[in-house]
């Protein structure tokens, strides 16, 4: 698999304090990754860097497998579309003369103003001043001006915030398109754990400056896979009962972890611990959902 | 080029140019009071009083408005968050470069109008002196340098700072320490700041008999080292001002 963006010890240190601590990002091709983390855990920052807008402390940034630094960067950046934060326009120009003067900067075709134009939904509004548009309306403006040049690579950051739910819905559906529609890939950060979970096939959490998990999506849904937990007056002797009979398990906080089974093969482990005299206190199926395991990566509340 | 066009672009409907002409028109009316009784004598030395003038005037009303102009040609960068998309597709100091520039050209078109306002005086009055192209030139020279001078410090005061006000603020004081250089000859003062070298520029001077209430105006030699001083100045301002925003994180 081509990663599109790959990091490497990728440090950002403000004063005495580390925002980012060694990030070891990849970002495959064709991919919508959602950077997820708590707010201030060091998502923007990082997400500049890759830009090259914040100097890295430390590390290195891999943009299509180049190196970048301050002489090739804005070459690599040309295949990259960004919206950073809170989206960036004139308010006394149009919308289509603010998407004039980021065309001119890429370089790209005239025509392309209204393909972005229509990809993000805005025809009707184009000639209206950006500063009387809604965040909503904003929000697209920042995009349309990121879809310019037909990048290869978009890094949106928040792009959701400040929307109502249908524009919410609106720009994940968009997100969603790119890779299909343009071949895209799209690196999404969000503090919302349901919202990458909704738009991403692959996703890294950042926590407190340090990427804690990254893999795919599916990956990530199958630490969410049932398991049966025992409770017993005996943990030991349970979980050799339960190896004797070819059951994977694991002591855990005081409770042994099974795999998800058959009902059958449950009971027939429970007469089996029974007959062994361990002592059985409860049975229970415990399945985490995203948040369990957002929450136990990060150890804090995960905002909704 | 192309990123100069986009800052030409972004002045749309901002009126930017409109500070300039508005300053010469303020400067024509302070003209047309201060010489309009003139006496066959005066109209002997017209452009020299025009000279003289003109400079004082500028050293009131050019540094505001060129901090007005250097404001309004930044803070549409600082009001619409623009720094982290532009800096994706330019380089920062070509955005500082063409910021200078754009304003360069407001000044150099205000300059030339200036001029134009001299021609038109010395033909409504039908001034009796021969045109002293030499001075006219220093005039030219002096205004136009010591302009590009202030228009950067207030590009780079308001590039660095995100409220308009205090660019605005130090343009305000500067131009009293300018008024106030104009009227202390012997102290060094015009020569430590920029918004004194509209009076260093000056080349005219004049002696004024309190009994016969007669003004005899007389040329004085051109101060190439103080310029020299200043574009040495306006250089390193430059190349710090750049450093400054280049290093400045968006």
């Amino acid at each position: 698999m081509d990663i599109a963006v790959e990091t490497a010890g990728l440090s950002k240190k403000y004063g005495k304090a580390m925002s980012v601590k060694n990030v070891d990002l990849k970002v495959p091709e064709g991919s919508v990754y959602g950077f997820l983390g708590p707010n201030g855990a060091g998502k923007s920052t990082t997400m500049k860097m890759i830009l090259g807008l914040v100097k890295a402390t430390e590390g290195e940034v891999r943009i299509f497998g180049e190196e970048m630094n301050p002489k090739n960067r804005l070459k690599l950046l040309r295949d990259t579309g960004s919206l950073i934060e809170s989206p960036a326009y004139y308010g006394h120009l149009t919308g289509r003369e603010n998407l004039e003067i980021v065309r001119m900067l890429k370089g790209a075709e005239k025509k392309e103003i209204d393909e972005a134009l229509s990809i993000v939904r805005m025809k009707n509004q184009q000639n209206k001043k950006a500063g009387a548009y809604s965040l909503g309306m904003k929000q697209r403006l920042g995009l349309a001006a990121a879809l310019l040049g037909r990048p290869k690579l978009l890094l949106l950051d928040e792009p959701t915030n400040g929307l109502d739910p249908a524009g919410i819905q609106e720009m994940r559906e968009l997100i969603c398109a790119l890779p299909k529609k343009y071949g895209m890939t799209v690196m999404v950060s969000s503090h919302l754990l349901s919202e990458v979970d909704q738009m991403a096939t692959h996703t890294g959490i950042i926590h407190k400056g340090e990427l804690i998990f990254q893999d795919s999506m599916a990956h990530l849904h199958d630490h969410s896979k049932k398991r049966i937990i025992l409770r017993t007056q005996n943990n030991g002797a349970a979980a050799r009962v339960l190896e004797e009979h070819n059951c994977p398990c694991r002591i855990a906080e005081n409770k042994v972890s099974l795999p998800d089974l058959e009902d059958d093969r449950v009971a027939y482990l429970i007469s089996v611990l029974v007959r062994e005299n361990v002592g059985i206190v409860r049975v229970e199926e415990e399945q985490k959902n995203l948040e369990d395991i957002f929450l136990s990566l990060t150890g804090k509340q995960v905002s909704l | 080029m192309r990123s100069l066009m986009t800052e030409i672009k972004k002045t749309k409907g901002r009126f930017v140019w409109v500070m300039l002409p508005a300053a010469l028109l303020f400067e024509f009316a302070w003209i047309f009071w201060a010489l309009g009784k003139m006496d066959a004598q005066d109209l002997a030395q017209g452009y020299y009083m025009l000279l003289l003038d003109l400079p004082l005037v500028n050293t009131i009303i050019v540094p505001l408005i060129l901090a007005v102009v250097a404001s309004r040609l930044c803070d549409t960068e600082n009001k619409g968050n623009t720094y982290k998309l532009l800096c994706t597709l330019e380089e920062k100091g070509t955005l500082f470069r063409d910021k200078f520039l754009l304003g360069s050209l407001y000044v150099l078109g205000f300059v030339l109008l200036q001029l134009a306002l001299i021609a038109f005086f010395g033909f409504y009055y039908s001034m009796t002196q021969e045109i002293p192209w030499r001075e006219i030139g220093y005039f030219f020279v002096s205004t136009l340098v010591v302009s590009l001078v202030i228009l950067l410090l207030q590009i780079i005061l308001s590039l660095m700072m995100d409220n308009q006000l205090y660019p605005l603020f130090i343009g305000l004081i500067g131009t009293f320490i300018g008024l106030f250089s104009w009227f202390f000859p012997n102290l060094p003062l015009r020569y430590l700041v920029p918004w004194g070298y509209y009076c260093v520029g000056c080349t005219i001077n004049y002696n004024y008999y309190e009994e016969t209430r007669i003004m005899e105006c007389y040329t004085i030699p051109f101060s190439f080292a103080g310029f020299a001083v200043l574009i040495l100045f306006g250089i390193l301002l430059y190349a710090y001002g750049r450093f400054l925003f280049v290093k400045k994180e968006v």
